[in-house]
């Protein structure tokens, strides 16, 4: 059997109550721990009352970078692609993974399109953040 | 468990269908990157009390908005606080579920019978995604106006019905407080309304199916 | 009709009337249209003001009735060959509103990098058409540009 240990006690198995509660709920104090830090080191700042006489640089929150850097690829009516039809094909992409999954080299499919779309999120987002901290760097 | 509880428990009857939910066996070797689906409730918890907190001095008026957004930061008690909460949660909750995405891609745990459970799990994703970009334009200011206007122009883009689309989204032609009641509507009732019950959709395969084996 | 015919009724009776319902409900959700806009003339800025080459950016303020808000909002006022010309801030790609660079004499959008010339004609960037005109309109030394409301 494997649930016996070497010494030839019967291990008991390990429960959802009160082994593995345990454990999470100690990651979910730590986590909690670690936000209300960051919140109190770092609370959000008031901006500025809607002025459009005034000159402004839109910015998304840091999860939505890469959308926003996708969209510079798309000029004129193509903007569709980059706007729509990609987060959409991501998204369905994502959402496939178990039926890409299937069949002989279905891991190996799935792998790739996993980490494809991994990459490009992170890929597009730390263009975005390139391209906000150096504006010339790409010009 | 006390007698209190006990005579809760004979109205209720919660203790023994969840008998078999508490004492179910985890397989082993799990390490602690399986929290990560934990710890993104945790902070969707954290979201729902800040929230909760936050909605009953914010006012989701085109005047009062930001003058409310001022009010909370610096005259109510510790109001500067519950709004860093709710603004880093929701940070944080999308850092979980990305963790948490591929730790259940790497251990390959979306086969059948849980492959549902990984396209609800997609879905719960979007939620936060769509919540965190309504919630964006709740501050209504300079920041929110423009990442709005850029966000709902991207729908305009979508050939024959994109207009229209666009004009049911801002419930006007340009931004303006009718885009503001409407996203603040979807970002407090709509869209928690739908998470809940992904959320729950989520923890009932779970726990039906249990933890899927490491490989 | 049995009891199963008669369920079997019910049922697609009852599917039908839950499509018409949500057909209802987005038409209810669909904002109302408040009539056509209509096209409405405030005063921009004095005629002698007018740049005679060159770009100006002015502000002016525009009562939403409906709303009962008073809208602030900017306008490129463009002097040239072609006579004076007055061109929405609305970048036609995604909305931002454009900056007058007037060392590259372009003018550029924040967002993602659209760039116009003077005449409002894309020449870089995403934005698919050029910068919308708005019509001006001159009456006793006064100038007033054309917005909808």
């Amino acid at each position: 059997m494997a649930d016996l240990q070497t010494d030839g006690q019967p291990k008991r198995a390990k429960q959802f109550y009160p082994d593995y509660l345990a454990e999470i709920l100690f990651a979910a104090l730590v986590a909690f721990q670690l936000l209300l830090i960051v919140a109190m080191l770092w609370p959000p700042s008031t901006g500025r009352a809607i002025d459009l006489t005034r000159q402004f640089l839109p910015r998304a929150e840091w999860y939505f970078f890469w959308l926003f850097e996708v969209l510079l690829y798309f000029p004129g009516k193509s903007a569709f692609i980059g706007a729509v039809v990609f987060p959409l094909v991501y998204f369905m992409l994502l959402m496939f993974i178990p039926f890409i999954d299937q069949g002989r080299n279905g891991r190996f499919k799935a792998k790739i399109v996993a980490w494809s779309l991994l990459f490009l999120f992170v890929f597009f987002t730390i263009l975005r953040v390139l391209r906000d901290t150096w504006p010339n760097l790409f010009s | 468990m006390g007698k209190l509880f006990d005579r809760f428990d004979a109205r209720f009857h919660v203790r023994r269908p969840h008998k078999r939910f508490l004492q179910r066996r985890i397989p082993e070797g799990l390490n602690y990157t399986y929290c990560f689906g934990g710890l993104a409730l945790t902070f969707f918890i954290v979201l729902a009390v800040t929230g909760l907190m936050l909605s009953v001095y914010y006012i989701p008026s085109e005047k009062e908005a930001y003058r409310s957004i001022l009010v909370i930061n610096d005259e109510i008690f510790l109001g500067w606080l519950v709004r860093s909460l709710h603004k880093w949660a929701a940070s944080f909750f999308i850092v979980m579920i990305i963790l948490h995405t591929i730790r259940v891609f790497v251990t390959r745990s979306y086969r059948p019978p849980r492959e549902l459970n990984w396209i609800v799990g997609c879905c719960t994703f979007l939620v936060a995604m769509a919540s965190a970009f309504t919630g964006y334009l709740l501050t209504w200011d300079q920041r929110a106006y423009w990442a709005t206007e850029v966000g709902t122009a991207m729908i305009q883009t979508i050939p024959l019905i994109g207009d229209h689309l666009m004009y049911a989204v801002r419930g006007s032609a340009e931004i303006s407080g009718k885009t503001l009641i409407r996203f603040y509507s979807i970002h407090v009732l709509f869209l928690p309304l739908c998470m809940g019950f992904l959320m729950w959709m989520h923890f009932h395969m779970v726990k039906r199916q249990g933890i899927a084996r490491r490989l | 009709m049995g009891r199963r015919e008669f369920l079997k009724k019910a049922i697609i009776a009852c599917s039908a009337l839950c499509i018409a319902a949500l057909g209802a409900i987005g038409a209810f959700l669909y904002p109302a249209r408040t009539g056509r806009r209509k096209q409405q003339f405030v005063y921009l800025m004095e005629e002698e003001d007018l740049p005679r080459r060159g770009v100006r950016m002015v502000t002016f303020s525009m009562r939403s009735e409906e709303q009962d808000v008073v809208k602030v909002n900017r306008v490129f006022v463009v002097g040239g060959e072609r006579g004076i010309t007055a061109f929405s801030p609305v970048c036609t790609h995604l909305g931002c509103f454009v900056n007058w660079d007037a060392n590259k004499k372009t003018f550029i959008c924040p967002c993602h990098g659209g760039k116009f010339n003077i005449n409002g004609e894309v020449i870089g960037g995403p934005p698919p058409a050029p910068l919308k005109k708005l019509p001006l309109h001159i009456e006793n030394d006064k100038v007033y540009v054309g917005g909808k409301v």
